[in-house]
């Protein structure tokens, strides 16, 4: 019988343990653990359980990475008071740190900042108070603090960017708007407009590379990619251009969307990635949800957190997004 | 054989299901800590090990629906200004 090196042109490595870089299609002998191991095998992307949050709620606003995370505000129920928790996360377990200054819900997070830097602009106030609010806090890892407004006042708005340089897209104050602000790091000024007027949507990515999907208007459906001045199509999600609320981490062209509220149906648990051109379809969430968390993960490594699932409101669960990709297997042989 | 094995189970958070989980056998979780596993010798495991309690098909579908229905009626008695900032939940029909 032909042996590995006839067949393939080089021996099995003989080694005490994996190697730190290994190539797809590489095989070594681990002597250590007595396997023989190949890199390179394909992995689907896949959801798995975190932590379970301190307080269930939907409508929070996010940021930082999976393994390191913040989120903040919310809402426990529909017309009941809005929430001024915020929560960090390690990868394993949330604790509670210092609250939000004004309890609000589906406010704008700067989606790129950080567990120890983040932005919430803008939110919802709680009914029978219909007028959105216009402020903006900004977190330094231990407490908020109160910076200056934005130009208008709104709720169900998009956010972009870190607690420096931040973006703040559309919404509701009501009525809808197309506004886009930018945040300098002190103050908030008027930019392009996206090109109708959207609300519920979700961004990612950072002010001068944003990316911004679905949303409630069924004309503006689709991605748009945000260069710093101007506004252009992306690729059409596969999904009803009407989902509101999804998921979302990432940035303009490594993002992953989960989840949402589509009309009339229970709250999907689908998944999409982005590469910056097209959407590819991924791993279902196990549990299907709208207004969880905005932020607090990558495009491959996202975070589902909390949120409204099907008859809870305050939902505790946290899923953790692994994109696919390939990984190192033993081989059987025999 | 039926696809679906039906239980209720407490998700205890980080671990309580995993990426190789995942990819061993389907699983949905639903209102009322009902969760829809895939039929096979690891889904099966999983749930016990979960300390679930099995239910028929029927069985899970009314503990859904009920929690639903109790969903829907407090999203009725919302003023009508709530309602518009929320949708009323949907009824699901378990696979």
């Amino acid at each position: 019988m032909a042996g590995y090196n006839t067949i393939h042109g080089l021996k099995v490595k003989y080694l005490s343990a994996d190697p730190a870089n290994p190539e797809d299609g590489q095989v070594w002998y681990n002597s250590s653990t007595g396997n023989l191991r190949v890199d390179g095998i394909a992995l689907a992307s896949s959801w798995a359980a975190g932590g379970a949050l301190g307080t269930g709620r939907n409508g929070m606003g996010a940021a930082g990475v999976q393994t390191a995370s913040i989120t903040y505000g919310g809402q426990i129920a529909p017309g009941n008071a809005s929430k001024n928790e915020t929560e960090e996360y390690n990868g394993a377990s949330w604790t509670e740190v210092g609250n939000l200054g004004t309890a609000r819900y589906v406010g704008a997070p700067s989606m790129l900042g950080t567990q120890t830097a983040t932005l919430y602009a803008g939110g919802a106030r709680q009914a029978p108070d219909v007028n959105a609010y216009a402020f903006t806090e900004v977190y330094d890892g231990s407490s908020w603090s109160e910076v200056a407004n934005l130009g208008t006042g709104r709720d169900k708005l998009a956010g972009a960017g870190t607690s420096t340089a931040a973006l703040a897209v559309g919404g509701q104050s009501p009525p809808v708007v197309a506004n886009v602000e930018e945040w300098d790091g002190s103050s908030w000024s008027e930019e392009t407009d996206i090109p109708a007027v959207n609300r519920s949507q979700s961004g990612a990515g950072s002010q001068t590379a944003a990316l911004i999907v679905c949303g409630q208007n069924p004309t503006n459906g689709t991605t748009l990619e945000y260069d710093g001045s101007s506004w252009t199509a992306g690729g059409t999600i596969s999904r009803s251009t009407k989902a509101t609320f999804v998921g979302i981490g990432g940035n303009q062209n490594d993002a992953t969307i989960f989840g949402g509220n589509e009309p009339a149906s229970p709250y999907p648990n689908l998944t999409e990635a982005y590469d910056g051109t097209s959407w590819t379809a991924q791993a279902t969430m196990a549990t299907g949800r709208q207004r969880m968390a905005q932020g607090g993960g990558t495009g491959p490594a996202a975070l589902g957190t909390g949120g409204y699932a099907n008859g809870n409101a305050a939902f505790t669960g946290t899923e953790e997004f692994t994109g696919a990709g390939t990984q190192v297997k033993n081989l059987s042989v025999s | 054989m039926a696809l679906f094995i039906y239980g209720t189970a407490t998700n205890t958070g980080k671990g309580f299901f995993t990426h190789e989980d995942r990819q061993n056998f389907y699983l949905s979780g639903q209102p009322a800590n009902v969760w829809v596993v895939g039929n096979n010798e690891k889904g099966a495991l999983w749930l016990a090990e979960k300390n679930g309690v099995e239910k028929t098909k029927t069985e899970a579908q009314a503990l859904v629906t009920a929690e639903v229905t109790a969903a829907q009626e407090a999203w009725d008695a919302l003023s009508d200004e709530a309602k518009t900032r929320n949708d009323r939940p949907s009824q699901i029909t378990l696979p």
